[in-house]
């Protein structure tokens, strides 16, 4: 039986397919019925275009690849030369071969970084690190760009990632070294109490560095860990006695924690090596302490006795310098101060007052009760800056302790 | 196993005369195929413009510069020629071509402009002219999805919606943007929010992405970095952004269309050279401005990361959008999707570039700016809303910008089309002499409602108690030929006007109607129903009671074929005389 032929457009029936259509003469002729292989057909068409187009896309892929890898590679040439302008254009061309190569972006925002355009660089490293939010040179960079910002906070979150983060190579010291530029941004901040923890976190993979080291313990002075800074200075003794940076820092470290004698012994070393007047005024001041301290060990009773009654002189003089900062002595009534200062004050008249009594542990303790008591009732008149007495300070601050 | 078998089996029965898939089954199976086959002719299309350019444009060495303008011109007469001498079919916009086959000729595209399209605009584009490669999709995957349905043997009604399954197919392969595709063929091309071929539109949009992504990765066009939004003062900016957005896109499209017009007037053979001056001139631009060459995705994506400074900004967008309109007049093959984006782009971050320096308050990231920039310029252009707004969603893949988007062209859309009335297609489409439909014009025409037509009266309403002379008399005095009766709690009957005069003839004048007469049940309709419904009812009944969806014995009117002629304005009766108790329960 003939096969029939349908006009697509005006649906009539028509002699033959390759006919024009009698009827509205389109050419668009179809045949009814038409054979069961077409699905077959439509398929292996398929297959064909698709593997043609497999095969030209991977031409293409290969091709961008190439391209895109030529443009990197001159363009990190030109970054390490210090030619941004034009390392910045490169990586450009290379992203326009591979948008979505995560180097090339992290290479054009480095780039761009190093030419101070911070908005754009800004930019990328945020899109990046939203695909990769553990990569440790992201984040270095946002932290970087966040400490530029002066937004801290987001900055030390970034470093801390990034501390924590994925690294190529050798990742130690990467981390040492972000741990270390973290410290500096947090000292520049004047955060003392996340440099302090730092420092202390630095303290467990202290580097092999002696001028590292000597700057983390100046650092943990600053921010009052003197223990750990006696103990890396003492370390740094060890290795080299005539350290004279770390002996005067070991002194340091033990004079914070009252420890005058040793803190005296070191600084008395480190003036051997070398004779200066911070040091002397700094054994000065120990020997002062060291002389007046009645807890010291070794003295006999009544040279503590004499000393705690020397105490409470001591004391007692400071307070009324305190009280009235012209210099001149007070010499108003008692009902004039404030109710406990004038009772710690007539405490210390009264255990002045007479000859002193019989040297015992008790009266020993007493006395020091009594300086210690008016003490406390005068510091706070006193002027921090300048305190009318220091080895009184230092000594009355060994005795709070 | 045997499930297997099943499915082998009924596939290949498909296109035998007796098919175990029905028609619409089939059509879904098509659907899919079609969304293969234009999202793997759309990344050869994609490759190929790409190796063109490299070839071209990109493989010219610095102090080669000089020679920019020639590719682009070259390109631009070569694709034009073509057009000229062998595929005359690849002419003109792909979003007309593919409207007119859909309401021109039952859907059939040859497939013969599907190669041309890809031929001369890969000149074209490739070569650095400014315009996009997403229309042309649009057109490609269309023909394919004709020849497809011819293959397929599909019936005229079916061939009629498979060109817009491909337009959907080819323009989510172009541009990534599954969602936008659907939206922007529902809008542009189909006209119809109510296509019944939805669910076939979307699975090949799909199927033609997933083609797209296999072989050219999951690549977006633009990295939309991190987006944050400012202040809801801002929401201020967005709408300037807007106002200027949709002015600027009235007149892009009132004098590029203008161009056109001219140009066409010019025998054809004059126009042969004019792509050739436009890319001479593109290229010109291009020299000295390289970013302004090409579709410019890459141009994008360095604005939304805040690579120019304002100004370079809207100088770039400037130069975009002159060398566009220079191009689109002369007859470049390309499509104006891409340009459209670029403008948008560098128009939004240009102004946010303005607006931080004299905005006292803090404003968002430039990328919001940008975002929005792209989808005012969009919608103002195409005066697709849905498509602009969900496309920057695709895009941004963040919820973030979007209340600044859909302001902001809300805003480009009104003043838009309060200087130019219709979007680009359109003036392209009657100054070709076609007239093809838009959704803005059948929004303006809306379909009309039973509510529109029925009187609200009782004029034809009576109960079965009233004697058959009554009713004879109530039927004389209106121009109907029946009654509505009322026998039960919504349960309604008609009497025709010849069985009244029938049983009187009888005797039976005085009798009840529910004694006398045999009276035929009717169906109730609604006053928010479409017409066009009640009217295939009324094609069997003479007359309609209108009644509460929620009461159905409180009539609310009638509707006969006079009321239905009345409404569309086919007869210039006065309508009936308002009358006491319509509205009023008939129990």
């Amino acid at each position: 039986m003939a096969k029939r032929y349908t006009c697509l457009v005006c649906r009539n029936e028509i002699a033959h397919p390759n006919a024009e259509c009698p009827y509205c003469k389109a050419r668009s002729v179809i045949a009814e019925g038409a054979s069961p292989r077409i699905l077959g057909m439509v398929f292996g068409v398929m297959a064909g275009v698709f593997a043609v187009t497999g095969f030209y896309a991977k031409s293409f892929k290969a091709e961008r690849s190439t391209r895109g890898q030529h443009h990197f590679e001159v363009a990190e040439s030109l970054l390490a030369e210090g030619d941004h302008a034009s390392a910045i254009k490169e990586y450009r061309n290379a992203l326009s071969y591979g948008k979505e190569e995560p180097d090339y972006r992290l290479g054009l925002a480095r780039a761009l970084f190093e030419n101070e355009r911070y908005a754009e660089t800004k930019n990328h490293l945020v899109d990046l690190r939203s695909q990769d939010p553990t990569s440790g040179i992201l984040n270095y960079l946002l932290a970087q760009l966040a400490a530029r910002d002066g937004l801290v906070d987001t900055a030390v979150s970034y470093y801390r990632t990034a501390i924590h983060g994925r690294w190529d190579g050798d990742t130690e010291e990467r981390r040492l070294n972000l741990r270390l530029e973290l410290v500096d941004f947090l000292q520049a901040s004047g955060r003392d109490e996340q440099l302090a923890a730092e420092l202390i976190a630095l303290g467990e993979i202290m580097p092999d560095d002696q001028g590292i080291q000597h700057k983390l313990g100046a650092l943990m002075l600053r921010t009052e860990l003197y223990d750990r800074a006696s103990s890396l200075f003492n370390s740094l003794l060890e290795a080299n006695p005539r350290d004279h940076e770390a002996l005067l820092g070991r002194g340091e470290a033990e004079f914070q924690m009252g420890n005058y004698l040793t803190a005296r012994t070191q600084y008395n070393r480190a003036k051997l090596l070398r004779d200066d007047d911070a040091t002397n005024e700094r054994i000065a001041l120990c020997n002062r302490i060291i002389e007046l301290d009645p807890t010291r060990r070794g003295i006999s009773l009544r040279e503590r006795f004499r000393r705690s009654r020397v105490l409470i002189e001591r004391a007692r003089s400071a307070t009324l310098k305190c009280q009235n900062p012209s210099g001149d002595a007070f010499v108003g009534p008692l009902a004039a101060l404030p109710p406990d200062l004038a009772s710690a004050l007539e405490s210390a008249d009264k255990a002045l007052a007479g000859p002193p009594g019989r040297a015992t542990d008790e009266a020993v303790e007493a006395n020091t009760l009594v300086a210690e008591e008016l003490w406390n009732q005068a510091e706070p008149l006193c002027s921090a800056s300048s305190p009318p007495d220091p080895p009184l300070v230092h000594v009355m601050a060994k005795l709070s302790r | 196993m045997n499930t297997i078998r099943e499915i082998f089996a009924k596939l290949s029965t498909i296109g035998k005369s007796g098919p175990v898939l029905d028609e619409p089954q089939r059509f879904l199976l098509l659907s899919i195929i079609i969304g293969i086959f234009s999202g793997l002719v759309v990344v050869c299309f994609h490759i190929s413009i790409e190796f063109l350019n490299w070839i071209t444009i990109h493989s010219l060495s610095p102090g080669a510069k000089y020679l920019t303008p020639v590719w682009p011109a070259l390109g631009g007469v070569a694709a034009y020629l073509l057009v000229f001498f062998v595929v005359p079919t690849a002419r003109g916009t792909g979003v007309n071509y593919t409207k007119t086959a859909v309401y021109a000729s039952d859907g059939y595209i040859p497939f013969r402009s599907v190669l041309g399209k890809f031929a001369t605009c890969t000149l074209s584009i490739g070569t650095g002219n400014p315009m996009g490669p997403e229309d042309p999709a649009l057109q490609m995957g269309a023909g394919i999805a004709s020849l497809l349905g011819r293959i397929f043997h599909l019936t005229r009604e079916h061939m009629r919606l498979i060109a817009p399954i491909g337009a959907a197919a080819g323009i989510g392969a172009a541009f990534n943007t599954p969602i936008a595709a659907v939206l922007f063929v529902m809008e542009e091309v189909m006209s119809d929010w109510n296509a019944g071929v939805l669910g076939s539109i979307v699975l090949s949009s799909v199927s033609a992405v997933v083609v797209s992504r296999w072989f050219l990765g999951d690549e977006v066009l633009y990295q939309v970095p991190e987006i944050a939004v400012g202040d809801y003062s801002e929401l201020l900016l967005y709408a300037a952004i807007g106002a200027v957005g949709g002015w600027l896109s009235a007149l892009f499209c009132r004098y590029s269309i203008m161009l056109r017009g001219r140009i066409l007037k010019l025998r054809e053979r004059r126009r042969l050279w004019l792509p050739a001056v436009a890319g001479l001139t593109v290229g010109i631009v291009g020299t000295f401005a390289p970013d302004a060459l090409g579709a410019g995705y890459q141009v994008i994506d360095g604005a939304l990361h805040d690579r120019f400074a304002w100004n370079v900004l809207l100088v770039l967008g400037l130069l975009k959008l002159l060398s566009t309109a220079l191009c689109f007049g002369c007859g470049t093959p390309g499509g104006l999707f891409a340009p459209t984006l670029f403008v948008g782009a560098m128009l939004g971050g240009g102004l946010a570039g303005l607006a931080q320096l004299v905005w006292p308050l803090s404003t968002s990231s430039v990328a919001a700016y940008v975002l929005v920039g792209i989808g005012v310029f969009f919608a103002g252009v195409f005066r697709a809303p849905m498509t602009s707004v969900f496309m920057v969603f695709e895009l941004s893949a963040s919820y973030v910008v979007i209340l600044p988007v859909m302001i902001a062209n809300t805003i480009a859309i009104l003043v838009s089309r309060r200087m130019e009335h219709d979007s680009v297609f359109q003036m392209a489409a009657y100054q070709d002499g076609l007239d093809l439909p838009s959704v803005e014009d059948r929004r303006e025409t809306p379909a009309l409602n039973v509510e529109d037509a029925m009187q609200r009266t009782r004029d034809l309403v009576v109960s079965d108690r009233i004697s058959v002379a009554e009713a004879l008399k109530k039927i004389e005095s209106s121009d109907a030929d029946a009654l509505l009766v009322e026998v039960r709690y919504g349960q309604w009957r008609w009497v025709g006007a010849r069985e009244l005069q029938r049983a009187k003839d009888n005797g039976d004048a005085d009798s009840s109607l529910h004694k006398a007469m045999k009276m035929w049940p009717v169906i109730r309709t609604y006053p928010d129903l479409p017409l066009d419904q009640a009217l295939r009812k009324l094609a069997i009944y003479p007359a309609l009671p209108v009644t509460s969806r929620v009461n159905p014995s409180f009539l609310l009117g009638t509707l006969t074929l006079a009321d239905v002629h009345r409404a569309y304005g086919i007869t210039r009766q006065e309508p009936r005389a308002e009358a006491s108790g319509a509205g009023s329960s008939s129990a």
